[in-house]
C-alpha cells in the first residue's frame, strides 16, 4: 500500500470513529439553596400584609 | 444496622476525642491553665476525632463478619455497555496500550459484542491530539475486530473531566444501559466488566457500582510504598467504609459502572456561582455525582469483593502533592455544596470527612505551634498559696504519656492489626509470606512517619492558598513522571526545611523541654529534600533485597490484562522508536524538505 493510500485509510479509520448520535437529556441539577428568599419571605409577607 | 454501625462509630471517635482532651485539660492543668491551652484542647480533640474515624474504618473492615455473594444476574447479558475513557493531554501510547489490553481481555468472555470502548479526548496540545488520531488507526487495526471503539475529541473542554463524560452522555447516551468511567491509567479485567454488569442487572435500584482499585507498576521506593499501602490496607479500610454507608456510597470518578438512566437523571452538574477555587466547575465531581444519585433515591455502593481494576498512583512525593493540591481544592469547594438540598445525612458527613481530610493538617500544625508558645506564657506558679510550707505544682506526665501512646495507637494500631489479621486469616502468603509483610509494615510505618510531617506542610499550604483565592487549575496528571533530582526537590521544598529550621529555633528558645517531641515532626522537614529526592530512586531495588519489600498479589502474580498491556505497549514504543528514526533518516536525507515542512 503506497504512503497515500494508507494516509487515506487512516483518515477513513477516524472518521469511522465518530460518536453516533444517540442523544440523553442530562438536567442541571439544583445545588443552591435559596437562603435569601427564605429568610426574606416572612418580612416580604408581612410588608404585604401592610 | 447501618445507622446502628455508624452511631457506634461516631460514639467511639467522639470518646476517643473526649478522652484525650481530658488527659490535655489535666496535662496542661499542672502549671495553669491559660486560654492557648484551651484552644490546643479544641485543636488536639478535632485531630484526635479525625484520627479515631480512620482508625474506626480499619476496626470495622477487620471485625465484620465478611459479606456472603452479592446479587448477580445469571446467563446471558442483553444490556449495552460502554467503557469510557476519557483522555486530556495524556501520552497515547500509553493510554490506548491500556484500551488494547482491556478490549483483548473482553474479547477472551463471551459478551465482547456488548460492550463499545469510547474514547473521549479532552486534549489541547496540538502534537498530543495528532497522536492520538495516529494511536487510535493502529489500535482499531489491531483490536476493532473484538469490540467497536469510538474516539472523539472536543475543541475546548468545558466542565473538564466531567463535561467531557456529560458531553457524551448527552450525545450518545441513549444506546447504552450503562456506562464503565475509566481513567487514562485505569485497567479492567474483561470478567470484571461483566461481573459488574451482572451486579447492575441484579439489583434495578443500584445507580453506580465502585470497585476498589489496586496501584499497579510503581516504580520508585515512594510509589511501591504507597502501592503496598493501597494493595495491603485499603480492602480493609473500604470493606469498613462499604459497612458504614449502606447504599450511599462513595464515586472515586474512575472504575466504576453506572447506570446511564440513573447518571443523566441525576449528574448535570451546574457551575457554581462566583471564581475558583470556591466557583467555577466542580473539581471533585465524583463526591458530587455519588450524593446526587443517592438524594434521587439510586443506590451506591462499593464492592471492595471484586478484583481485577487497577490503576497507576504518582511516582514522587512531589506529583503525589501536586494531585493532592487539585483534590484540596476540590474538597474545599465541597464546602458550597454542603447546604445543597434533599442530600442524605450520609452525602453531608462524607462533604466534611473530605473537607477534614486538608484541614486536619493546618489544625495539627497549630496544635504544634500552640505547644511551642505555650510554656512561654506560663505563669510563675504560686509556691505558697498559703502562710506555711510551699506547695509545688503535680506534674501530670502520666497523662502526657497516656495522650501519645493514645494517638500514636490510632495511627499505627490499625495497620499493626492488619498485619496480625493478615499472619491469623494466611493473607500474609499473598504479601511473600507473613516475614516479608511484616517488614513491608515496618518500612511503610517509618516511611510514613517521615513523610507525613512534609505532607502536613505541603497541605497545610493549600488550604491556606485556596483560602486566600489561589485556583490550582486542572494540570494534566503526570503519570510517567520519574526521578526527582536534588535540585528539582530543593526548588519544591526549600520552604518545608526552613519551616523545620524556625519550629526546631522556636522550640529551642520557648520550649525546650519538648523538644526531642518536636524534632520527630521537624527533623523530617529540614531534610526534606533529601528525602523527596531519595524516596524517587531505587524502586526495583527493594525487590531484590534479601527480604524483598512492598511484594503485592500484583507484582507476584500479574494478572492477564496487566501483561497483556504491558506487552503491547513494549511492542508499540519499540515501533514509536523505528517511526522516529525513519523520520530522523528521512530528514537527514532530504533536509532542504525537513526545513520546509517545519
Amino acid at each position: 500500500m503506497s504512503s497515500a493510500e494508507e494516509n487515506l485509510r487512516a483518515h477513513h479509520i477516524v472518521q469511522q470513529s465518530a460518536l453516533p448520535a444517540a442523544p440523553m437529556a442530562m438536567p442541571e441539577q439544583v445545588l443552591s439553596r435559596r437562603w435569601r428568599g427564605f429568610l426574606l419571605r416572612p418580612f416580604l409577607q408581612w410588608l404585604a400584609l401592610r | 444496622m447501618v445507622t446502628l454501625r455508624r452511631a457506634a462509630s461516631a460514639l467511639f471517635a467522639l470518646a476517643m476525642a473526649l478522652t484525650a482532651s481530658y488527659l490535655a485539660i489535666g496535662y496542661f492543668d499542672s502549671d495553669g491553665l491559660q486560654w492557648l491551652d484551651l484552644a490546643r484542647v479544641v485543636l488536639l480533640a478535632l485531630s484526635t476525632a479525625w484520627l479515631a474515624w480512620g482508625a474506626v474504618l480499619a476496626l470495622n473492615g477487620l471485625f465484620s463478619l465478611r459479606r456472603g455473594r452479592v446479587p448477580r444476574l445469571r446467563g446471558p447479558i442483553t444490556v449495552r455497555t460502554a467503557v469510557v475513557v476519557p483522555v486530556y493531554n495524556e501520552d497515547p501510547v500509553k493510554s490506548f496500550s491500556h484500551v488494547a489490553a482491556m478490549v483483548k481481555s473482553i474479547g477472551r468472555t463471551s459478551f465482547a459484542s456488548q460492550f463499545d470502548f469510547v474514547i473521549l479526548s479532552d486534549t489541547t496540545d496540538q502534537r498530543i491530539a495528532a497522536k492520538e488520531e495516529f494511536w487510535l488507526v493502529r489500535l482499531k487495526t489491531e483490536v476493532s475486530h473484538i469490540c467497536k471503539i469510538f474516539y472523539r475529541r472536543r475543541p475546548s473542554n468545558p466542565g473538564k473531566k466531567a463535561g467531557n463524560i456529560a458531553d457524551f452522555i448527552k450525545t450518545s447516551g441513549a444506546l447504552y444501559d450503562y456506562l464503565i468511567i475509566l481513567d487514562a491509567d485505569s485497567l479492567m479485567e474483561g470478567s470484571t466488566m461483566v461481573e459488574m454488569v451482572r451486579r447492575m442487572e441484579a439489583d434495578p435500584q443500584l445507580g453506580l457500582l465502585q470497585t476498589l482499585p489496586k496501584v499497579i507498576r510503581a516504580r520508585s521506593f515512594f510509589g511501591r510504598a504507597i502501592q503496598f499501602s493501597a494493595s495491603y490496607y485499603s480492602p480493609i479500610y473500604a470493606q469498613g467504609l462499604a459497612l458504614l454507608q449502606g447504599t450511599e456510597g462513595p464515586f472515586w470518578g474512575h472504575n466504576a459502572i453506572t447506570r446511564t438512566r440513573a447518571f443523566a437523571q441525576s449528574c448535570g452538574l451546574p457551575q457554581l456561582p462566583g471564581k475558583p477555587p470556591f466557583g467555577g466547575h466542580i473539581l471533585s465531581h465524583d463526591f458530587v455525582e455519588a450524593a446526587l444519585l443517592a438524594r434521587n433515591g439510586w443506590k451506591v455502593r462499593i464492592d471492595p469483593d471484586l478484583r481485577g481494576s487497577f490503576e497507576e498512583g504518582p511516582d514522587n512525593v512531589i506529583d503525589y502533592a501536586k494531585r493532592d493540591r487539585r483534590w484540596c481544592q476540590g474538597n474545599l469547594q465541597h464546602s458550597r455544596i454542603l447546604p445543597a438540598p434533599g442530600l442524605k445525612r450520609w452525602s453531608r458527613f462524607v462533604f466534611v470527612q473530605g473537607i477534614m481530610a486538608y484541614v486536619s493538617a493546618p489544625l495539627w500544625a497549630l496544635f504544634l505551634a500552640a505547644s511551642i508558645i505555650a510554656p512561654a506564657m506560663t505563669v510563675i506558679p504560686d509556691y505558697f498559696p498559703a502562710p506555711g510550707l510551699p506547695v509545688f505544682p503535680k506534674v501530670e506526665t502520666a497523662n502526657a504519656l497516656a495522650l501519645l501512646t493514645g494517638v500514636v495507637g490510632l495511627l499505627l494500631g490499625p495497620k499493626l492489626l492488619i498485619l496480625i489479621d493478615g499472619m491469623i486469616t494466611g493473607r500474609n502468603r499473598r504479601f511473600g509470606g507473613s516475614i516479608r509483610a511484616f517488614c513491608s509494615v515496618v518500612i511503610e510505618i517509618v516511611c510514613t512517619s517521615v513523610l507525613a510531617p512534609i505532607m502536613m506542610l505541603f497541605q497545610t499550604r493549600a488550604v491556606l492558598e485556596i483560602l486566600a483565592g489561589a485556583d490550582a487549575g486542572w494540570p494534566a496528571a503526570n503519570r510517567e513522571a520519574g526521578r526527582v533530582s536534588l535540585s528539582e526537590a530543593w526548588a519544591a521544598s526549600w520552604w518545608v526545611m526552613v519551616v523545620g529550621l524556625i519550629t526546631i529555633g522556636a522550640a529551642y528558645r520557648l520550649a525546650p523541654d519538648y523538644l526531642i517531641f518536636v524534632l520527630l515532626v521537624a527533623g523530617p522537614q529540614v531534610v526534606a529534600p533529601f528525602v523527596i529526592s531519595g524516596t524517587s530512586y531505587a524502586g526495583q531495588a527493594l525487590r531484590r533485597a534479601p527480604v524483598s519489600l512492598f511484594v503485592t498479589p500484583e507484582e507476584l502474580t500479574p494478572s492477564q490484562v496487566m501483561r497483556e498491556q504491558q506487552n503491547v505497549l513494549v511492542r508499540w514504543r519499540a515501533d514509536t522508536v523505528e517511526l522516529s528514526d525513519s523520520i530522523m533518516a528521512e530528514q537527514s536525507e532530504d533536509p532542504a524538505e525537513a526545513r520546509t515542512s517545519r
